[in-house]
């Protein structure tokens, strides 16, 4: 799994590459909450090289979203591979996490 | 007893496979009188296990269904993984037990008496295994039994060895029609060998799969992904959720986490917040049982602030 960030302005993009499972998630959680704290409106998600998201990866989304109105931010996702949205979209979340493109 | 519909699938399954497994042992039993063969001992042994497991299996559905009682606080259900354990380690058994009595054999072989017999054995016991299979798999996926899941895959397993042997003795008979009777006496254990290490492979991932679960291994996947639909389809109504922890015994299983709400509204708003959850995931995931922890915020939110706005969750 990798990870890379680009900031712009009061937004943040954070890139993840590879699975999304029980062997990542806490990885990606630490880092989304992370980045949360800092001065940033809204953290997009890139996740169009997420080839496989576990119950555990989507828990973890909606921590972040729950995180994120907590402290009066945004999480969405800017784009996101097939699989993924087939999975987001089957739980119901994807509309938590929509946004204009990025 | 209130006896629910999930218990009714579990007993037929049961009841399937005790029948079909004494036809199974009867026939097999007969075919090794008449055909002397180590490959049908093989399918034999495998079968007496089955009938052995199909028995404990009968009283252990029946046990898992007793409601908790005082001294056993979340019911019976771990029965049927401890039922699962048993046949997997027991059928490990045989085919150790076998590979060696079939390498003897391959050091001393032995002739076959009469082929066609084994093979006629061979076509009825597997048609019955994958019949059976067939029948359990479909009640194991009613029931969502782990227990009658294992002895579907049991049958199937049997359907397959069965098949194995057939066609040994359809080689066994070609290699005599052709004049390599020398060679044929090695088919038998040969079939036997490849059973038993065909058994191996799965009788293990069955009993760690079981052994884990014993261990409280958390629900299974589609069960986990059932209850964050239901946490997304009520996410507007609380602040956060957290510590969520999930297990199974046998077809019952255990959701707990906690639930953080806004810690000025009414016990009542909470009360029905945790029920409609609670009564959601109920009827996503059968036989679960559901505990969630209330948890007033802490505050420590940017909707404090007046200038952010009211708190969305009120």
């Amino acid at each position: 799994m990798k990870m890379s960030e680009k900031f712009n302005g009061d937004e943040l993009i954070l890139k993840i590459e590879g699975v999304f499972d029980e062997s990542t998630a806490f990885t990606i959680r630490d880092k989304m909450n992370d980045l949360l704290e800092k001065n940033i409106q809204t953290l997009y998600l890139d996740l169009d090289h997420i080839g496989y998201i576990s119950s555990i990866g989507i828990g973890v989304l909606i921590t972040a979203h729950k995180n994120a109105v907590k402290k009066n931010k945004r999480v969405l996702i800017s784009s996101i591979s097939e699989k993924a949205n087939e999975m987001l979209k089957a739980v119901g979340i994807l509309p938590l996490f929509a946004g204009k493109d990025k | 007893m209130k006896i629910n519909r999930y218990e009714i699938y579990t007993k037929r399954a049961v009841l399937v496979s005790l029948f079909c497994n004494v036809v199974l042992v009867s026939i097999k039993l007969a075919a090794l009188i008449l055909v002397n063969s180590l490959a049908i001992a093989v399918d034999l042994g495998i079968s007496f296990v089955g009938l052995t497991i199909s028995v404990i299996l009968f009283y252990s559905i029946k046990m898992a269904g007793r409601p908790a009682d005082p001294l056993h606080n979340y019911g019976y259900g771990k029965i049927e993984h401890v039922c699962e354990i048993l046949e997997g380690i027991v059928l490990i058994g045989i085919a150790i037990a076998m590979i060696s009595q079939a390498s003897l054999h391959l050091l001393h072989p032995r002739v076959i008496s009469n082929p066609w017999i084994g093979l006629g054995t061979c076509i009825i016991t597997s048609s019955i295994n994958f019949g059976g299979a067939f029948y359990i798999f479909k009640m194991a996926n009613k029931s969502k039994s782990p227990a009658i899941h294992a002895e579907a895959i049991h049958y199937r397993m049997e359907g397959y060895i069965s098949g194995m042997i057939g066609m040994s003795f359809i080689i066994a008979i070609l290699l005599n029609k052709n004049g390599l009777i020398h060679i044929s006496p090695y088919v038998d254990p040969g079939s036997a060998l490849l059973v038993s290490f065909y058994v191996i492979v799965p009788s293990f991932k069955l009993a760690k799969s079981s052994f884990f679960n014993l261990l409280d291994a958390s629900v299974e996947e589609d069960s986990q992904i059932e209850i964050l639909k239901k946490l997304s389809h009520h996410i507007t109504k609380y602040c956060e959720f957290k510590d969520l922890k999930t297990r199974s015994a046998g077809i019952k299983k255990f959701v707990e986490f906690s639930l953080i709400v806004p810690h000025d509204i009414s016990l009542e708003k909470a009360y029905k917040i945790s029920n409609a959850l609670e009564n959601d995931i109920k009827k996503g995931i059968p036989n679960c049982s559901v505990t969630i922890k209330m948890i007033p915020c802490d505050g420590d939110c940017e909707y404090v602030k007046p200038e952010t706005g009211p708190c969305p969750y009120k």
